[in-house]
């Protein structure tokens, strides 16, 4: 297979992350970037997902408003999720990943909505019928 | 029937959306108050959201991705975000309104004061979207709505000398206890009851929904090809009702109810019970596409799961903005706004706010990443762009009529 | 360091001259996306601009197949946009990036068709 071109702004960023599973995880919120094999070229090595990075690409205070909401609401898992380059099954319309998405914040974030608020709603656990 | 079935989404989007309490209010109101003189907006309308729906439904369809996905990946963060904010703001407008609608539907049945009724319909609302599955909901709804037929029979039962109306509506003039501002505002009003982008959103959602794939493609335009023109047809004989019965007695329509007086002049009591059903069908389709597109604009934007195919558990941050955006509605409901107002403000900024997400959605369905070999072609190219440029003028021009004619008075 | 921290920046040619910001970063990917750890998604170059509102929108690929007139509008546009090598690089600091080619050197962003 030959090597692939990507605009990264374009192709990547704010792209649909999507699990194995087909479930929705977040959005590619940003880039990680280090320096490949400690040469002068620069690599990207993960994808950040998650309000905080969201927040800090638009502005930097709005990043550390996000993560002080998020540290009062002692939400576990850190900001930002990072998810490895190898978890990257395929770049198109959205981003596919490999199985294994338990540390994604995104799930995380719904497991709180769930024992907070909507799990205590009668009939939330059954699908629509 | 199978697929007479299949285009109960279409038939939703089209009773709930095109014909929602925007169009009611806006039809009866134009008719009364200009007679025939700005049907043509209304078929403007219907040919700008058949384009706008039947694209960002190809797009759904092809790429499992709704509007605001899009509207995101394409425009950036931070634009994306604003346009967000505009939308999500209109579209709790409109479901504020809808609502109002649905309340009073059921309080000229049930004789007693609408805003009684507000926390009730709001409850309903949101049970339907908590426990109805997506097509079931859109079968019952979209049926339901097929009652408001019952404008078009009024129509012909009036018996009106058609080529009359055809010449009037064909040679359009600004009346002359009207002002040119007065003619342009309401114009505009009319087409964003048309072409509400709420309307989009639910269909694109709708079609990720019911998982739609290449093979449904079909079903896409077949949808769209049926429900918005039935939309407009029953549109317009709201209007031609309005205007042979209310507007030769001078009543000036500032209330739901005084939408249904035509039908009720026609065709008497039964008219009035069938036309009822219409108008709470069509309000609570409407109610259902708002309150579900409040959920699915946030949660594509953010990337959260979302929709009424999982268990509201497994998407519940999206659940959880459904259920908010219901019970601050019902709140601004209650405070006593008036539901008529609050209905024109948001068709108006409705119209104005068209471009932001009609934009990204002409760009993407010429993308070949996304779409492959089901781009756009040259004629809906053509179309979409002349309709760019129109939406852009619209929306620039919205705001100084707002304030020259004080929202339309 | 982020990606958004690199887009943005303000880039200044050979002889001093601002080229405008960084608007977008093309990169190569080494090998098939799934065959694990080994792959590497390395950055070739920047696309550097005045406006990247074409570039944003995709239009400098040669996948955009309309709407006339206003693909072939933000194409012109994006035309004034150009390519610079990461090669060419010579420093990069939080806000500025210097290059050691010239404006006059530079090319428009390779389209990349698929």
């Amino acid at each position: 297979m030959a090597e692939r071109q990507y605009y990264l702004g374009l192709d990547l960023l704010d792209r649909q992350l999507v699990a194995d599973d087909g479930s929705l995880v977040g959005k590619v919120d940003d880039l990680e970037l280090e320096r490949c094999d400690g040469g002068d070229e620069l690599c990207v090595t993960a994808l950040l997902s998650g309000p905080g990075v969201l927040a800090q690409r638009m502005g930097r205070r709005y990043g550390g408003w996000v993560q002080q909401a998020q540290r009062a609401l002692g939400r576990a898992g850190g900001d930002p999720t990072r998810i490895p380059l190898a978890r990257v099954v395929s770049i198109g319309s959205h981003i596919e990943l490999a199985p294994g998405s338990d540390e994604l914040a995104g799930p995380a974030m719904d497991h709180w909505v769930n024992e907070h608020v909507i799990g205590h709603i009668p009939g939330s656990r059954h699908a629509p019928e | 029937m199978k697929r007479a079935v299949q285009v109960t989404l279409g038939i939703l989007t089209a009773i709930g959306g095109f014909v929602d309490i925007g169009d009611l209010v806006a039809n009866s109101e134009t008719g009364a108050r200009f007679g025939l003189n700005l049907a043509w907006v209304v078929v403007v309308g219907v040919i700008g959201i058949i384009v706008f729906a039947e694209m960002a439904g190809r797009v759904a369809t092809v790429s499992r991705r709704p509007v605001f996905d899009l509207v995101r990946e394409r425009l950036g963060p931070a634009f994306g975000l604003a346009n967000l904010i505009a939308s999500f703001f209109i579209n709790f407008l409109t479901l504020t309104a809808e609502i109002a609608g649905v309340a009073i539907a059921l309080s000229l049945v049930a004789s007693v004061d609408y805003l009684l009724l507000i926390p009730f319909a709001a409850f309903l609302v949101w049970l339907v979207i908590w426990r109805l599955p997506f097509q079931r909901m859109e079968q019952l709804f979209g049926l339901l709505g097929l009652a408001l037929i019952v404008v078009l029979v009024t129509v012909v039962k009036i018996g009106p000398d058609w080529n009359d109306l055809f010449r009037q509506a064909a040679h359009p003039h600004v009346p002359s206890q009207e002002t040119p501002f007065t003619y342009a505002y309401f114009a505009i009003a009319l087409f964003g009851a048309a072409m509400t982008p709420y309307e989009v959103f639910f269909f694109s959602s709708g079609a990720v929904e019911e998982k739609w794939t290449l093979s449904d493609l079909t079903l896409n335009r077949a949808n769209v090809f049926v429900g918005f023109p039935l939309g407009a047809v029953l549109s317009l004989s709201l209007m031609v009702g309005a205007a042979l019965v209310l507007q030769p007695r001078n009543i000036s329509v500032d209330q739901l109810s005084q939408v249904g007086l035509p039908t009720v002049f026609a065709l008497g009591k039964v008219g009035l019970a069938t036309v009822l059903v219409g108008i709470f069908a069509a309000t609570f389709g409407a109610a259902l596409e708002t309150g579900l597109s409040a959920g699915y604009t946030v949660a594509q934007y953010l990337g959260w799961p979302w929709g009424k195919h999982l268990r509201p558990d497994q998407a519940p941050r999206f659940h959880l903005v459904v259920l908010l955006s219901i019970a601050v509605a019902t709140l601004f409901g209650l405070s006593g706004v008036d539901p008529v107002k609050v209905t024109e403000y948001s068709i108006v900024l409705s119209a104005a706010a068209l471009p932001l997400t009609y934009f990204p959605i002409l760009v993407i369905a010429n993308d070949t990443d996304y779409m492959g070999d089901k781009t756009n072609g040259r004629w809906v190219n053509a179309i979409g762009f002349i309709y760019l440029v129109v939406l852009v003028v619209i929306a620039v021009a919205t705001i100084p009529l707002m304030i020259i004619t004080k929202g339309g008075a | 360091m982020r990606l958004s921290e690199l887009l943005h920046c303000h880039v200044i040619d050979a002889g001093g001259a601002s080229l405008g910001s960084v608007v977008d970063v093309l990169a190569v990917w080494d090998g098939p996306p799934s065959d694990g750890s080994d792959a590497t998604l390395r950055i070739a170059g920047l696309v550097v601009g005045r406006r990247g509102i074409g570039v944003r929108l995709g239009f400098h690929r040669a996948r955009m197949t309309g709407p006339w007139p206003l693909a072939s509008l933000l194409d012109r546009l994006e035309r004034r946009s150009s390519y610079v090598e990461w090669e060419k690089v010579t420093s990069r600091d939080a806000d500025t990036i210097r290059v050691s080619a010239r404006r006059s050197d530079l090319r428009p962003p390779p389209p990349l068709p698929r």
